[in-house]
C-alpha cells in the first residue's frame, strides 16, 4: 500500500498524536456522583422482587432506583426506523417486571464514589422466576415459541415484502437455479472507548447538560426530551472526543435518558462509565442475519430473477434502529446488478439476547455476502470466470440514474471499468492460475472476489419519510467569519475518528480560498451547533454535511464580494475571491484581503446599503438522492490444512466514492473497514449458549484482528462524481466491511474446493476449526465439537 | 485503610496515599489526573493503557499501584515537555495518519518508545517489531499506517 500523504490528513489532530484526546471518562467535576448498574443474570425471567435495603444502607449511597420506581418518570424511547405494523417493546432504561436478556439493566445505584456505587450494586438482590428462553431465530418463529411480549401475537417485530417483475416466469425459464442460506453471525461493533455519560444539573435553565459519547447529539437530546417530558431547550448535549463508534453510538440509549433523570432528580452531576463487561451485554450488537437466496440464471450468466428471504435477529427488543438493517438490506439486495424480476421478504424477530443495533455496513454486508457467494456458486455451475458473471450483469453507466425494481437508485458509477482496473492491478488471471498450480501441488491456496454497493449520503428527507425513518435527512451548517477573518464552522456532524471535521474544514477552506488552518470546526454541542436530523451515520458526513458547509461558505463568499465591491468601488460582477482576498478579475493588483473585509464588516462604519454588519451565514442541504459508492475486493489466501488457520496474503480493493475531498481520510476509512471485514470473515463472533447466556464475557474471548492479521492492502480507485451533490462526494465509511467477508469466503471456497461441503463457506466467520481437513478432524471424532449451525 | 506509595512518574517524585486495591491506571488517572492513559478493557487485553514501568511496557490496568513502590513510571504525558515540539514518534504517527479515534494511540506511543530505545541498542527485526505491535489493539486504522509509521521511524533512527 502506498501512502497518499500529499497533505496531512488531519492537520489539527495533534492532540491524538500527543495522547491528549479528551474523552468523557477524562472529564468530570469534584463532588460529582457516580452511577453503577445492576444487570440481569437471566435471559428471560419475571422479576418477583428486588431487595435494595442493604444497598441503600451503604454509607455514601444517594439513591437506588429500580425499573418500577423509574417507570412513572420516563416514556418509552423513540424508534428511529418505524415501519407500518411494527411492534414496540415500550422498554425503558431499567427493566420493569420482566427481563429479556442477560445484561439488561434492572436497577441503578448512585453514590458519592464509584467504588461505593459498585459495592452497593452488588448488594441488590433480585428474585427471578425463569421463563423459557428463545435464543435463535428458528426458535423465535416456531409456532409454539414462548413469547417475549405477551401483547404480541408472535415474536415478529415487522415483516416487509417487495416484488417486481414476473419472478415465477424468470425461475421457470432459467438454465440454472442457485440456492443457499447465508449467515452473518452475531458480532459486536466494539469501540475501544465504551459508552460514557456525565449528566449535570444546570440551575440556570433548570435543565441538564449531558456529556456523552455519541454519533448523534441532537437525537440524544430529542430522546431525553421526549422520554422525560423536558423541553429541548433545557437540555444541552455535548460530545467530546469519541473513542470509536462504528454505529454502536448512532442512537440514543436508555442510560443517557436515565442519567439525565438522575441529574435532574438529585440536582447534581452524575457520571457513568460503561465497563467492558457491561459493554458486551449492554451496548448493541451487530449482524445476526440470515439471507436465504435463490438466483435464476440464463446460460450466459445473466441474472433473470432473484428471491430472497432476509431474517434478522433483533435480540430482546426492536431498540431505536428496529428493522432498519433488514430494510436497508432489502433495498441493496440487487447491488450493482440489473435484475429485472425480484421478490424479497424480510422478517425481523426478537430473541432473548442483547438487542442488535447499527454496526458499520448496516444490513448491506449481510446481503452482499449472500449475493456474492451465490454468484460465485452460479459461476462455478455455469463454468464461468467469477469476474465475468459480475461484468455480465452490471448496470451500465448509460442506464444511470438507474432505479432497481425494489426502489434502489444507482446514481453514477463505472462498474465494468472498476472491475477491469482491479482485475489488472491484481493480475486476476495470473493469480487464479498460480492458485490452481499451488493446489495441484497439494497446497490450499485460493483467490476470490466480491463487488459491492454502499448506500451513502443518507438523506433525502422525503425518502426518510417514505421508508419510515423518524428523522429528516438534511444537514445544516453555520459559517461565521470572525473579525480577524478566521472562519468558524458550526456543524451537527460528529467526529468519531473518521475525520469528518478535517473534511469539512477542507471543503470550507477550498470554497473561501484560504489555508485549511484558517478554518475551525465546532461540533458536538447542541447549544451552538445546527440541528441535524440524522447525526453522523449512513456515511453522510462529507457528502451531506460537507454540502451544507459548501453552500454556507458560498453565501459568505457572496457577502465578502459585496462588501469588497464597496471598498474597491468596483461592480461586484468584476470581482473574484482568490487566495484569501477579493480582487478585480482582470486586475489582480486591485485587491482587498479577507481580513480587511471582515474587519470592515464588523466595524460597520461604511457598509453598502442593505448589508448587515458581521459575517455569519447558514445553509441547509437536503439531497435529492442517496449516493452509491461501489467497488470490488480481491483476495488471495492460503489455508493451513492442519490447523485451519487462514493466511490472508493479499487484498486489492478498488473503490469509487466520487470526488475524494481528503484522499488520505478515504484511505483510512477503506483500510480500517477492510480490517473489520477480515475480522467478520474469519474471527469475530458473539455466541450464546442454549440458556441464553453469552459465551463471550471478556475481551480475551472476543477475537479482534491484530496488527499481523492484516496483509498488505493495495488500493485502486476511480472518481465518478455523484450528480446529486454539489461537491460530487459520496460517502466511504462502510465500504471496507461490505465485500470483504464474501471475497474471503469465495477465496476459501476456491482454496478448499470440493474438499469441503460448500455450506461451511456460507456462514461467517469461517473460523479455523471449521477448516481443518476432515481426515484430521476424525482424529478428534471421539469428542466432536462441531459448532452449531 | 490506605497504603503510601512513593515512586517517580515522568521523572517527578510522587508520594501518595491510595487504597491497596487501587490499580496503577486508577492512580495515574484519578489521583494524578494524567488522563492520557486510556482504559479500554480493564483486563490487560487491549493495551490502550500501556505505560512504561522501569523502562518496560506494562498494562497499567493489571498492576496495583502498591506494586509500583520505588518504580519509575512513564506515561504518554512524559514523552515531551510542555511547549516542546512533537517527538519523532508523534510526528510519524500524525504524518502517516496512524490514528483515527485516538483511543489506542497512547498505548502505541509507549510501545513505540520502548522499541525505539531497544532499537538504538540493537536494531529490531521486522518480525520483532510486528510482534511487539500486536500488544495493542486498534479498531479504526487496520494497523497498516501504524506499522508504516513505526518502520520508517526505526529505520530513520538507526
Amino acid at each position: 500500500m502506498t501512502a497518499r500523504n500529499d497533505a496531512l490528513a488531519r492537520p489539527r489532530a495533534w492532540r491524538f498524536a500527543n495522547g491528549e484526546g479528551r474523552y468523557v471518562a477524562d472529564l468530570g467535576t469534584a463532588g460529582m456522583l457516580h452511577a453503577a448498574f445492576v444487570r440481569s443474570t437471566q435471559a428471560h425471567a419475571d422479576i418477583l422482587s428486588i431487595n435494595c435495603d442493604a444497598a441503600s444502607r451503604v454509607p455514601g449511597v444517594r439513591l437506588v432506583l429500580t425499573g418500577a420506581d423509574y417507570l412513572p418518570f420516563s416514556d418509552a424511547p423513540p424508534i428511529i426506523w418505524d415501519v407500518a405494523g411494527q411492534r414496540r417493546s415500550g422498554k425503558r432504561a431499567l427493566a420493569a417486571g420482566r427481563v429479556r436478556h442477560v445484561g439488561e439493566a434492572v436497577a441503578v445505584v448512585v453514590a458519592d464514589r464509584i467504588e461505593t456505587a459498585r459495592e452497593a450494586a452488588a448488594l441488590v438482590t433480585i428474585a427471578y422466576a425463569a421463563r423459557p428462553v428463545v435464543v435463535s431465530m428458528e426458535q423465535a418463529l416456531h409456532p409454539d415459541a414462548p413469547l417475549l411480549y405477551d401483547d404480541w401475537p408472535d415474536n415478529v417485530v415487522a415483516q416487509g415484502h417487495w416484488e417486481a417483475g414476473d419472478v415465477a416466469s424468470a425461475f421457470a425459464g432459467a438454465e440454472t437455479i442457485v440456492k443457499g442460506s447465508y449467515i452473518s453471525s452475531r458480532l459486536i461493533p466494539l469501540s475501544l472507548e465504551g459508552r460514557a455519560v456525565i449528566a449535570a444539573f444546570e440551575p440556570s435553565r433548570d435543565g441538564v447538560t449531558v456529556t456523552t459519547s455519541t454519533q448523534a447529539p441532537h437525537q440524544v437530546r430529542e430522546a431525553i426530551a421526549s422520554c422525560l417530558r423536558v423541553p429541548e431547550h433545557a437540555i444541552r448535549v455535548v460530545v467530546p472526543d469519541v473513542g470509536g463508534a462504528f454505529g454502536l453510538k448512532s442512537c440514543a440509549y436508555g442510560e443517557e435518558v436515565l442519567l439525565a433523570h438522575l441529574a435532574l432528580r438529585l440536582r447534581a452531576t452524575v457520571r457513568w462509565i460503561e465497563r467492558r463487561e457491561e459493554a458486551f451485554v449492554g451496548s448493541v450488537h451487530g449482524r445476526d442475519e440470515q439471507v436465504d437466496l435463490e438466483l435464476a440464471l440464463a446460460r450466459d450468466g445473466a441474472i433473470l430473477g432473484l428471491c430472497a428471504g432476509i431474517l434478522q435477529d433483533k435480540g430482546s427488543e426492536p431498540y431505536a434502529t428496529s428493522v432498519g438493517a433488514a430494510w436497508a438490506g432489502a433495498m441493496l439486495m440487487s447491488s450493482l446488478y440489473r435484475i429485472p424480476n425480484i421478490r424479497i421478504d424480510a422478517r425481523v424477530v426478537v430473541t432473548n439476547k442483547t438487542p442488535t443495533g447499527a454496526y458499520r455496513g448496516y444490513g448491506v454486508p449481510e446481503v452482499n455476502f449472500a449475493l456474492e457467494r451465490g454468484l460465485d456458486e452460479a459461476a462455478r455451475v455455469l463454468g464461468m470466470d467469477p469476474a465475468e458473471i459480475r461484468r455480465r450483469n452490471f448496470v451500465p453507466p448509460k442506464a444511470m440514474p438507474y432505479m432497481a425494481p425494489q426502489g434502489l437508485v444507482l446514481d453514477s458509477g463505472r462498474y465494468a471499468d472498476m472491475l477491469d482496473l482491479a482485475l489488472a492491478g491484481f493480475d486476476w488471471a495470473g493469480e487464479r492460475q498460480a492458485a490452481a498450480q499451488a493446489r495441484a501441488e497439494g497446497r490450499k491456496v485460493g483467490v476470490g472476489l466480491s463487488a459491492y454497493a454502499e448506500p451513502t449520503n443518507m438523506g433525502p428527507s422525503k425518502l426518510c419519510g417514505m421508508i419510515g425513518i423518524n428523522a429528516g435527512g438534511f444537514d445544516v451548517a453555520n459559517v461565521r467569519m470572525e473579525p480577524s477573518g478566521h472562519i468558524v464552522v458550526f456543524t451537527g456532524q460528529t467526529p468519531m475518528g473518521q475525520g469528518v471535521e478535517a473534511s469539512l474544514a477542507r471543503i470550507c477552506a477550498e470554497e473561501l480560498t484560504v489555508p485549511v488552518e484558517d478554518v475551525t470546526i465546532v461540533h458536538g454541542d447542541t447549544q451552538s451547533c445546527a440541528y441535524t436530523g440524522y447525526g453522523s451515520g449512513g456515511s453522510r458526513g462529507t457528502g451531506v454535511g460537507g454540502s451544507s458547509v459548501m453552500l454556507a461558505a458560498g453565501k459568505v463568499r457572496q457577502k465578502l464580494i459585496r462588501i469588497a465591491a464597496h471598498m474597491l468601488n468596483r461592480p461586484a460582477d468584476t470581482l473574484i475571491l482568490s487566495q484569501g482576498g477579493v480582487q478585480v478579475a482582470d486586475d489582480p493588483g486591485q485587491r482587498v484581503p479577507i481580513s480587511a473585509i471582515a474587519r470592515a464588516a464588523y466595524h460597520a462604519h461604511d457598509l453598502p446599503d442593505g448589508v448587515e454588519p458581521g459575517i455569519e451565514e447558514r445553509a441547509t442541504f437536503d439531497p435529492q438522492s442517496l449516493a452509491i459508492t461501489y467497488g470490488v475486493a480481491l483476495v488471495r489466501l492460503e489455508v493451513d490444512p492442519e490447523t485451519g488457520v487462514v493466511d490472508v496474503q493479499r487484498i486489492l480493493f478498488g473503490h469509487d466514492c466520487g470526488r475524494q475531498i481528503s484522499p488520505a481520510l478515504v484511505e483510512g476509512q477503506v483500510v480500517g473497514g477492510i480490517a473489520q471485514g477480515i475480522g467478520a470473515a474469519l474471527y469475530e463472533e458473539f455466541p450464546y449458549d442454549a440458556d441464553g447466556r453469552p459465551l463471550t464475557t471478556s475481551m480475551r474471548d472476543y477475537e479482534l484482528v491484530q496488527a499481523l492479521d492484516i496483509p498488505d492492502i493495495e488500493l485502486v480507485h476511480l472518481e465518478t462524481p455523484s450528480p446529486f451533490f454539489p461537491n460530487g462526494a459520496k460517502g466511504v465509511g462502510e465500504s471496507g466491511v461490505i465485500p470483504t467477508p464474501a471475497a474471503i469466503a469465495n477465496a476459501l471456497r476456491d482454496a478448499l474446493g470440493s474438499d469441503a461441503p460448500p455450506d461451511i463457506f456460507n456462514r461467517v466467520p469461517v473460523r479455523a476449526e471449521r477448516l481443518i481437513a476432515p481426515e484430521l478432524l476424525t482424529r478428534f471424532s471421539t469428542n466432536p465439537e462441531e459448532p452449531k449451525e | 485503610m490506605t497504603v503510601t506509595i512513593s515512586c517517580t512518574v515522568n521523572g517527578r517524585q510522587v508520594v501518595l496515599e491510595t487504597e491497596p486495591t487501587s490499580r496503577l491506571s486508577d492512580m495515574l488517572r484519578d489521583d494524578l489526573l494524567l488522563t492520557g492513559t486510556n482504559i479500554g478493557c480493564e483486563e490487560g487485553v487491549c493495551g490502550a493503557c500501556t505505560v512504561l514501568v522501569d523502562g518496560k511496557s506494562a498494562r497499567s490496568c493489571l498492576l496495583l499501584a502498591a506494586q509500583c513502590e520505588g518504580a519509575a513510571i512513564e506515561t504518554v504525558e512524559g514523552l515531551r515537555d510542555a511547549g516542546a515540539p512533537p517527538t519523532p514518534a508523534q510526528a510519524a504517527l500524525h504524518r502517516h495518519d496512524a490514528f483515527q479515534c485516538g483511543y489506542c494511540t497512547s498505548g502505541f506511543l509507549m510501545v513505540i518508545e520502548e522499541m525505539m530505545r531497544a532499537n538504538r541498542v540493537a536494531p529490531l527485526a521486522q518480525a520483532e517489531v510486528d510482534d511487539r505491535l500486536t500488544s495493542v489493539l486498534c479498531r479504526c486504522t487496520g494497523y497498516l499506517p501504524i506499522r508504516r509509521a513505526v518502520r520508517t521511524l526505526l529505520d530513520g533512527d538507526r
